[in-house]
């Protein structure tokens, strides 16, 4: 695993973080954050686009649990609403972590990430997500949008996205 | 999937999944069974699923054998396992299985080693 670029967010936050000139060069693409927003609220949702694609091109199937009740969604719309991070009320210093899988990134077929969040904040405004994105374009990824369904990315929020490349020993069916 | 090759005897895998179809969300659990098997429902045959398998310590011989596994479509079902194979013996091959069935061209699959 290879690390393409970590982007950590300043002083004063960023309503978005864009990973460009993705190379085509890896297998897969693995994407982990630490990430918080400073709008009200215990915790809220945060979103994806690829190649800053806003067309009504995703579809998003989540399930996730707030420690007292499991919800579940099936979501489609102009962007990927695939994860949970904390918001201004949670305990100052929680952020959330996000790990996004995206395999045959550069092919010619529609894509998948596989995801899962997780915010624990000793017993309230707790969330843990897995989802699955299907963008329904057959693009090569090259860039990948990051925002917080509102507000702003907090200071310290970080990105780091990675390249995976497969080994002799994978198989591919022929 | 297999681990060693061991299907059935000494049905050593047990595994509860949680699964979400986007409207409904459901939880199963099985023990001492031949093999892990998890399914998506709904998928056609030109869409593709994403996996993740996570198996920790498989070299360990003082461990049960313990995994996390994702097994997703965005178009029918979200799905996580977690598994543990009852044997201490360490892992030196996996067998992926298609069901009856078999794995459709174009379909890959890689393993990686992760180094403490």
């Amino acid at each position: 695993m290879q690390l393409i670029n970590t982007v950590t967010v300043g002083s004063g936050g960023t309503s978005q973080i864009s990973l460009t000139s993705i190379p085509n060069t890896f297998t897969d693409l693995v994407i982990l954050l630490s990430a918080r927003s400073n709008q009200s609220g215990g915790a809220l949702g945060m979103s994806m686009r690829f190649n800053t694609d806003a067309g009504n091109n995703y579809i998003v199937r989540r399930l996730f649990n707030d420690g007292a009740t499991i919800t579940n969604n099936n979501l489609s719309g102009t962007q990927a609403q695939c994860a949970s991070i904390p918001a201004s009320s949670a305990t100052a210093s929680t952020f959330g972590n996000i790990r996004i899988f995206i395999p045959n990134y550069a092919g010619s077929s529609i894509k998948q990430a596989q995801i899962e969040s997780s915010t624990e904040n000793a017993a309230t405004f707790n969330n843990n997500m897995i989802s699955i994105t299907h963008w329904t374009q057959t693009a090569a990824i090259t860039s990948v949008q990051l925002f917080p369904d509102a507000g702003l990315y907090e200071q310290n929020t970080s990105v780091s996205i990675y390249g995976i490349t497969n080994g002799s020993g994978g198989a591919t069916v022929s | 999937m297999l681990l060693n090759n061991n299907e059935d005897s000494p049905f050593a895998y047990n595994y509860i999944t949680m699964r979400t179809s986007g409207s409904a969300a459901t939880s199963s659990s099985t023990t001492s069974a031949g093999k892990f098997q998890v399914d998506v429902a709904g998928i056609t045959n030109t869409q593709r699923i994403v996996s993740t398998i996570q198996l920790f310590d498989y070299a360990q011989t003082d461990k049960h054998k313990s995994l996390l596994w994702r097994f997703d479509n965005a178009n029918s079902e979200a799905v996580a396992t977690a598994g543990r194979w009852a044997q201490t013996t360490a892992v030196s091959s996996i067998q992926l299985r298609a069901g009856s069935s078999t794995w459709a061209a174009g379909s890959s699959f890689a393993l990686y080693g992760v180094s403490s």
